[in-house]
This record gives C-alpha cells, structure tokens and sequence, in this order.
C-alpha cells in the first residue's frame, strides 16, 4: 500500500532547503549519530534527499505528467526510523554552507511522520502521558517538589507565593531523584544571592518539548497557555530554567505557540548566576568538596581541572556559550579545560531529541564518545547546564566503569559558594 | 536554416521550459507555510521575504547575500580547496552567463534591431576582439578547472561524505560536454574563417586546438556549422535541465543562505 505525500506542515522555506541542498556531504561527516551508527538512512543527508525524492515523485515535472507515483510504507518506516535516530543536536546546521535552518526541518519532519502513524510507538505512547500526567515520568504532578524535601528550609512555602523570579524546575530535575541535585543547589544558590523566588510546584506542566521533538506536539500549546498562565499569576518579571531544552522551548516556541509576547524575561540559569557572581552578590571559595576528588582539595594543591560540555539546547539551539564558562572560571581553584570538539560544533552527550527512547543503544554510544573527548583532556570531571546531559554522560560514565565525574554547572557553584554548612 | 535563427531558437526553447521548471519548482514551495498560512501565494511570500530583509536592515542583508550566499563562507572553512573549485565554476558560470547576455544584447538589439555601430559595442559584437576573445575562453577554462576539481573529487578522491548518485553524475556529464564542446567549435571557426593568427592567438585554446588541422583540406565551414549545432544543443539542454537538477542549488542556495542567517540575526536565539 502506497501513500501520498501532504507538505502543508512544512514552511515554504523548508521546502525550498529541499532544492538548496547541494549533496556536498558536509551534514555526514559531522553528523554524531551517523559516527557511531553506520546507516544510509540516518545522517541529514539521507533524510534530505529522500524527502526531496517523494517530493519529485508526487509533485515534480514527470508526476504533472504522467500522474503521481506513491510512497511505499517500508520507504517510509525506513525514513521515519532514520528521522528519530537524531539527537536533535544541529550540528548539521553549524556546518551547512548553505546553511540550511535544520532543526525546524527534522521537527516538521517528525511531525509529518507522527501524523502518517509512523513515529515510533514509545514515542506516540510519550504524547499520551504528558498530556494525561503533565510530565513526562508518568508520576503524579503533585509530587514536582520531591526534591525540595531535603532542603534545609523544605519544601515550604516555595511553592505558591508571589516573586519577582519564578524556577522552572523541569521534568528530570523534578522526578529522577539523580538530577535531584540540581534544582536543590540551584535554590540554594539563589537564596544564597538573596533572591526572592518560587516555584510552581504540581502547576509546572512539562513544557512541551519532548512532544515537540517527538512530533507529536499538536498539544503543546495547551501546555504552554497552561504553563504561561500559571507564571503570570505569580507576578513574576523573569523566569529561569536550569533545563536548555525548557528554556530554549520557552524561549522561542511558547511565544510562535501563542501567538504572543509571554509577558516575562525567560533566562537560563548560568545567565542569572552569571550576573549575580559578577556583581559580587555570590562570594565564591576554592571548591573544597570532596565530591570530584578524594581526598578534598586543599591549599596548595593543584587547581581543580574540569572540563565544560555545551548542551545542545543551551548552545548550538540558543547561543549561550560564554556565561557557563564566565562561571567555571570564576571559581578559584578551577582550570578550565576545553575539549576537542567544543561550542558551535561541540558533540552531543546522545541524550537529546527523544533518541534515548527511540534508540539507547546510539545514545550510550554517542555520549561515550563524548566522554573519551572529556577524558582526553586530563580534566577530573565535566561539567555540563543540563540535567539530561548529566544523566546521560553519568550513566555511560558508570556502564563505562570511568573514574571521570560528571557534575551540573548548579552543582558546582554551590559547593564553590560561601555558605554555612 | 541560419546559423543564428537556430541558436536563438534552442535557446529561446530552453529558456521557455526552463522558466517553466523554476515555476514548478515554486509552485512546490508555495504549498508550504508562510509565517503559519498555509499556500499563501507567491506575493505573500514575497511580502514576507521583503519584511525579513527590512528588519535585518540593507547593509546586514547585503553582507549576508556577499558573504553567505554567494561567497559561501562556511564552504571557505570547510576547505578551501573545495571553495576553489566551487568558485572556479559557479564565478565562471555567472561571468560567463552575464558576457554571452551582454553579447547577445549588443548583437541583436543594439546592432541589429537598433542599428547601434558604436566602437564599443562592435568590440562586443566581434568575437575576435581581444578582450572578448581572452574572456571568453578564459572564463570557460576556469569552469573546466572547476569542473575537473568537482568531478576529480567526487569520482577518484572520494571522500567519506560523499554520496554520488545519476543526477550528480547527469549534472556532471552535461556541463562537462557543454563546457568541452566549446573549445572545437572555436578551432573550428578559427580555420573556417581564416582568421590571422596575429588575431586568432587570443582564443588561445581554440587557436591551439586548430593548428594541427590548418593543413588539412576539410569542410570547414560545414564542419564549424555541425560543431556549432551540437554544441548549441548541448548548452541549451543544460539550461533546460537547470530547474530540473540538482544546480538548480545554484539559484536557490544563495537565497536561504541569505534568509537564514538574516532570520539567525533578527531572530536571536
């Protein structure tokens, strides 16, 4: 049975990259799953010319002609399977010379899949969950502050009241107790600042990306009004995420979902402790805790060696490379370190773009390779902005048995933080 | 029938059906979204496409054009081998294009609707004028540079990134023969035309090319006409096949390049 090929979800834009693609390969060489995973069907070019092909096919001068010719479903279970083998990263953007726009085109891509029944079935099953659960771990909403709980001040009163700043916790942060740490040192740090904020506890619906980059966003926009909603009843002026991928959808899709300004500054986290180390508001000490090396780093040792990974979401997709690295910097005692492959065309950890869902096995590989590049470094740990890089790189760490440590950027800074206790 | 009569009407075929192409291909465009319509209307997208450069300002728009679209800086960082050889055929390509236009016009409007006998414009007109001599065949020795680098990369270097396929190999096969099939047909009017070497030297491959025949008791001027035909042939099945290929990058590259790296700056992440 053959199928017939609708480009109404695609811009004209995107159809005219089609035709823009010169076939010069450079996407293949720098493609990151396609380094790990052998297959015709995965790097952007494959993606590219195979679309451009059903478009000639239905639409092209041989189909006004002789009429079209239809879309095989194994053509386009091989296209779909290739199309969800993609973190997302766009490093493929970074080096198109004719600079073709490529993370819109994989989404539409997705989406287009998605609505002809061929996205993965983990995938269509993930859209379900969030929309019935508002996260994506499939747990009760209200539990979002669980992590909260071994604060010292608790969860009490974080939630619900009126602030200049409200946190976006985000779906990992909230219910995988690994990342757990994150948003506790990130509270920490901001009460440290002295900066008033809360959160919006079992109000924080997912934002919406990972329906997004399953192409299965149709409901995002109802997450979004939900989300944009609850942030204005705060009163809040700025709201920061310590997740790229929330940020960069707060960012750049809620107000296109919308259809209109949010109303409110949106940050990421490394902005905001950016500004507050460099306006002397954080005073920070040699990182002291034993959580990199054994036994704690002391006076007259030397500096602690870590080594920065650019998420993808935070860099490539939303142009903040400098304040994360402002930040590590900052911290007496720490040597930056930069790996080979770094800012525009850093590597991706493999846990991006739904990939781990609809393929572990290239995701493991990819953030494995990402940690050989950190290791090569000398660094003792890297660091990263993103709770999903650090479950990934933390998790390839352990199955790989490496003695590197894989932090958050949160995490560091509050250890670096004068603080009691 | 006239040497010319036929060339102008290969031509003007060729140009018939390769507006026709570009119309498809836009047609095709134009079922896509503009700024969330869907099948807006080639004015609308337009409109659009104006809107984008107004925000991002002339100056950056131009650079972004200069530098992105047509220079292809990124291609210049990924080697510059590579952008040499791109270069090499598409510089050619456009100078050439613009030569045989500003040719054509001189020709036929200028002198032969118009009546224009201006020196300048005869220089134009006359093919062994040296300065149209030496720019015409220099300018097509750049893109047969161009080509054997593009064609000696993709078929016996062979990097990893590549994937060749027919319609690479097509291109290739049609532009080579449209840009090799020229040098003949110039030898070919060099000895059917007796003109002088002190002249004729200028179309230096041509003139080379011819130097073994000139002893040779040949047709000449049917000989010229035969290499004329299929080289004009050739061209304009090239020019056909544009919309049709995969150079039809050539035309569409320059402007998403444009557009995305204006929508990149106007647009910050």
């Amino acid at each position: 049975m053959s199928v017939s090929l609708k480009l109404g979800g695609y811009t004209a834009r995107q159809l005219m990259e089609l035709d823009a693609c010169t076939r010069c390969g450079e996407c293949v060489a720098w493609c990151p799953a396609f380094a790990e995973r052998r297959e015709e069907s995965i790097h952007p070019l494959a993606k590219i010319a195979c679309l451009k092909g059903w478009v000639e096919r239905q639409y092209g001068l041989r189909a006004r002609l002789f009429g079209r010719r239809g879309i095989e479903e194994a053509e386009v279970a091989r296209f779909s399977q290739g199309l969800y083998q993609c973190t997302l990263c766009t490093r493929c953007r970074e080096v198109c010379p004719v600079h073709i726009d490529t993370r819109p085109l994989w989404l539409a891509m997705r989406q287009h899949m998605a609505g002809m029944g061929a996205a993965p079935p983990a995938l269509s099953a993930l859209g379900e969950r969030v929309m019935a659960r508002h996260n994506i771990a499939g747990e009760d909403n209200a539990g979002r502050l669980g992590w909260a709980a071994n604060l010292p001040q608790g969860a009490e009163g974080l939630a619900g009241r009126r602030a200049e700043m409200v946190y976006f916790v985000g779906c990992v942060a909230s219910f995988y107790p690994q990342a757990y740490s994150i948003p506790q040192s990130l509270a920490q740090t901001l009460e440290a600042a002295g900066v008033g904020f809360a959160v919006l506890g079992g109000e924080e619906w997912c934002c919406g990306f990972p329906l997004l980059a399953a192409g299965v966003g149709s409901e995002a926009a109802a997450l979004a009004r939900h989300n944009v909603e609850a942030v204005r009843a705060t009163g809040a002026s700025t709201l920061v995420t310590a997740c790229p991928s929330c940020y960069h959808t707060w960012q750049r899709d809620y107000p296109r979902l919308l259809g209109e300004p949010l109303g409110f500054a949106v940050r990421h986290a490394t902005e905001v402790l950016a500004e507050l180390v460099e306006a002397g508001r954080l005073k920070l000490r040699p990182y002291t805790v034993g959580a990199v090396r054994e036994p704690p780093l002391r006076g007259g040792q030397p500096p602690l060696r870590l080594t920065y990974h650019d998420p993808c979401d935070l860099g490539r997709n939303s142009g903040i490379y400098e304040a994360p690295r402002r930040l590590l910097r900052a911290i007496p005692g720490v040597e930056l370190r930069e790996m080979e492959d770094n800012r525009e065309l850093a590597l991706c950890c493999g846990g991006g773009g739904d990939l781990e869902m609809a393929d572990a096995a290239l995701s493991a590989a990819m953030a494995r390779r990402r940690l050989a590049q950190a290791q090569a470094t000398g660094a003792e740990a890297i660091v990263s902005a993103c709770q999903q890089c650090k479950r990934t790189l933390s998790a390839a760490a352990r199955r790989e048995g490496l003695s590197m440590r894989v932090l958050d950027i949160t995490e560091v800074l509050w250890r670096s933080v004068a603080h009691d206790g | 029938m006239p040497r010319l009569a036929v060339f102008w009407l290969l031509h003007a075929a060729a140009a018939a059906v390769f507006v026709a192409g570009c119309g498809l291909r836009v047609s095709v465009w134009l079922q896509g979204s503009v700024e969330g319509r869907t099948a807006p209307g080639l004015p609308a997208a337009l409109r659009a496409a104006w809107r984008l450069v107004r925000r991002a300002g002339p100056r950056r728009a131009l650079s972004a054009l200069f530098v992105d679209g047509l220079l292809h800086r990124r291609l210049l960082a990924a080697g510059r081998g590579r952008w040499f050889a791109h270069a090499c055929l598409l510089g050619g390509f456009a100078a050439m294009f613009a030569l045989s236009l500003l040719t054509g016009f001189c020709t036929e409007v200028l002198v032969g609707l118009l009546g224009v006998h201006h020196p300048l414009v005869l220089a134009i007109v006359a093919k062994d004028t040296p300065a149209m001599a030496l720019a015409n065949e220099t300018l097509g020795l750049v893109m047969l540079a161009g080509m054997a680098l593009v064609a000696g990369r993709r078929y016996l270097v062979r990097p990893a990134q590549l994937r060749t396929a027919a319609p690479d190999t097509a291109l290739v096969l049609l532009l080579g023969a449209t840009l090799v099939s020229g040098y003949p047909v110039e030898a070919l009017r060099l000895i059917a035309e007796g003109v002088p070497a002190h002249v004729g030297w200028y179309s230096y491959i041509g003139y080379a090319l011819s130097l073994p025949l000139r002893g040779l008791a040949w047709p000449w001027p049917a000989l010229h006409d035969a290499a004329f035909f299929f080289h004009t042939t050739v061209a304009s099945a090239f020019f056909a096949y544009v919309p049709f290929s995969k150079f039809f990058h050539a035309l569409v590259s320059p402007l998403v390049a444009t557009a995305n790296r204006l929508r990149r700056e106007v647009e910050p992440a």
